[in-house]
């Protein structure tokens, strides 16, 4: 590709959208919001209808959006770096289907609507536990094994889900879980936000610790160790940062599926195929991402909202089939 | 400053790979590295690189264990070029070569003047300059073997260890690439070269380090290695051999 904008170019434009995208997720739902209001009620003292409507509603929303987005698209972006395959996703390695389980049982077991700190917690540990046994069973070992171990993981996973899904003698719960797992982050209040940040942004640095690794990797292993890369210490980083951040970020919105396979793929000639600045990128335009489907759901049925996961799978499967055709078209030729 | 294994053994599946193998590696030496299939060439290339984790024995870099060393500084010291020559991203060659200057280079900071001249050296020894800026996707085999190549050479180690530089070349670029490393050996380079073609071999290298089933079974200047005895122990072949100028060749003939 010729004329590609500069680096920080690039950055100024995908903050902008997100900013934007921020913006638009705080001002459009139910009650019709100006961009007046929006500035009164972050300047006002007293307390309103409109302030409530934002502090309480559409703001966690629109962070989740951000941090939930983010930690898609930057996710997506290490893993295909790290494994140095377009088609890795979070949920390749089998952290998504796991930290589903953690809070599917959540739910099965009422733990849920007893303690409400339950869900994020055990969907967390879930993705943890699948960490340790990806490490136990790939160890310091080749990326084939991990991708082997992430795929037997994911379908025990999907496996376990249904299994609880099958027993759960209460329609509700089924039902309740059901809704959880097509993904959303409707009606989420600042708790969850509170809840979730700190994960999330912990899993974020990890990830940024290992971005120079990412480059010299896309020579190979041996050619990466040969120039002073800790294999080891880069997988544990990218594996552990990886299931901390999508961990909770699947508490808190149940499972989006996609962005973080499409973001990265059609950012990459944009940062000229450097691994290390498709992170940033990824980041920004998986928040773009998903805070504009998280629009788009509102826009499209206001009275019952789409859940977010169906929507991003809408527009994400068709692209993971295109991006399976094209890879068949470049290895026939 | 000098390169040396002692008494290295690698172990895999039960088996020895390389069983008891001691070499040394001086500055300003080519020396080619040679032997049937599953002699152990590559393995112990990769233990002097520090790439084979299996390995048991000393790596000794300047008199000093490798393991002392911090992973740049022996990176600094040892570049290493292996079989595997690919990418999955479509990397401007340029941008391919300055990650041979990674261990050079400090956090968070564009590459500095001495690493730019640095890569554009290495690019313009393999006469990649013309192509620099393409992707390696779309260069030809050849070009982008010697992309590959300034790789290695870009990070102006005092050691260089090439496994098969020049596999899938046709025999134009396979004599560059000799000349390439004969040159770089001559700037005062230790090179080690694993070499399959024994033509090549007894044309360019220094030495040669005959490979058998894990162990260095015999060591000298070409014309002492490349022997009709070791040839047919060794190789299990018969070849014909010649004189051009001062310098004897041979050309693999017949199985024995």
């Amino acid at each position: 590709m010729k004329n590609l904008p500069s680096y920080p170019a690039l950055i100024a434009v995908l903050l902008t959208t997100t900013l934007l995208a921020f913006v638009t997720s705080i001002l459009i739902g139910p009650t019709e919001l100006g961009f007046r209001d929006l500035v009164t009620a972050i300047f006002s003292e007293n307390p309103s209808m409109t302030t409530t409507i934002i502090g309480e509603i559409r703001l966690p929303r629109a962070i989740l959006g951000l941090l939930i987005g983010s930690t898609l698209g930057l996710t997506g972006a290490s893993l295909q770096g790290y494994l140095r395959n377009p088609l890795a996703e979070p949920g390749v390695i089998g952290v998504s289907t796991a930290a589903a389980l953690g809070a599917v049982l959540a739910i099965y077991t009422g733990l849920s609507s007893s303690v409400p700190l339950a869900l994020p917690v055990m969907a967390i540990g879930g993705s943890l536990i699948a960490v340790l046994i990806l490490r136990a069973l790939a160890g310091s070992g080749s990326i084939l094994t991990l991708i082997l171990a992430g795929v037997a993981i994911s379908s025990l996973g999907g496996a376990l889900t249904s299994l609880v899904l099958n027993l759960s003698p209460n329609p509700f719960a089924s039902l309740e879980i059901i809704f959880w797992l097509l993904g959303s982050i409707t009606d989420r209040s600042m708790n969850h936000v509170w809840l979730a940040a700190p994960f999330i942004i912990s899993g974020w640095v990890l990830l940024a610790l290992s971005a120079r690794a990412l480059d010299v990797l896309s020579l190979g292993e041996e050619t990466a160790i040969s120039l002073g890369i800790n294999l080891e210490r880069t997988q544990l980083f990218i594996i552990f940062g990886t299931a901390i951040s999508v961990g909770a970020a699947t508490a808190v919105s149940g499972v989006i599926g996609f962005v973080g396979l499409v973001v990265p793929h059609i950012l990459r000639p944009w940062v000229n195929y450097s691994p290390s600045r498709l992170l940033l990128a990824s980041a920004l335009g998986g928040a773009t991402l998903l805070l504009s489907a998280d629009v788009l759901v509102r826009l499209i049925t206001p009275g019952t909202e789409l859940k977010l996961g169906v929507v991003t799978a809408f527009f994400g499967a068709p692209f993971f089939l295109h991006l399976i055709l094209k890879t068949k078209a470049t290895f026939n030729t | 400053m000098s390169l040396k294994a002692k008494n290295v053994c690698v172990f895999a599946h039960k088996r020895k790979i390389i069983d008891g193998v001691s070499v040394e590696l001086e500055r300003g030496s080519l020396i080619g590295l040679i032997g049937p299939n599953g002699a152990g060439k590559s393995t112990l290339l990769k233990t002097l690189a520090g790439v084979q984790s299996r390995a048991t024995g000393e790596i000794l870099i300047n008199g000093k264990l490798a393991e002392q060393l911090s992973a740049e500084a022996r990176a600094r010291t040892v570049a290493y070029l292996p079989q595997n020559r690919r990418t999955e991203w479509q990397l401007p060659a340029r941008t391919l070569v300055m990650l041979g200057r990674f261990p050079h280079r400090q956090v968070f900071k564009a590459p500095s003047a001495a690493c730019e001249a640095a890569v554009d050296r290495a690019l313009s020894v393999v006469n990649a300059t013309e192509f620099s800026k393409r992707s390696v996707t779309t260069l030809s085999q050849g070009e982008s073997a010697r992309v590959f190549l300034a790789r290695a050479l870009a990070v102006e180690a005092p050691f260089l260890l090439a496994d098969e530089p020049t596999a899938d070349m046709d025999p134009y670029h396979q004599i560059h690439v000799m000349e390439i490393l004969k040159n770089v050996a001559k700037s005062g380079v230790g090179v080690l070269v694993v070499l399959h073609d024994l033509t090549l071999a007894a044309r360019f290298m220094d030495k040669l380090l005959l490979m058998k089933q894990g162990q260095i079974v015999d060591s000298g200047a070409p014309k002492e290695i490349l022997t009709a005895g070791n040839l047919e122990h060794v190789y299990r072949i018969s070849a014909l051999n010649g004189k051009e100028g001062d310098r004897a060749y041979i050309i693999p003939w017949s199985r024995v």
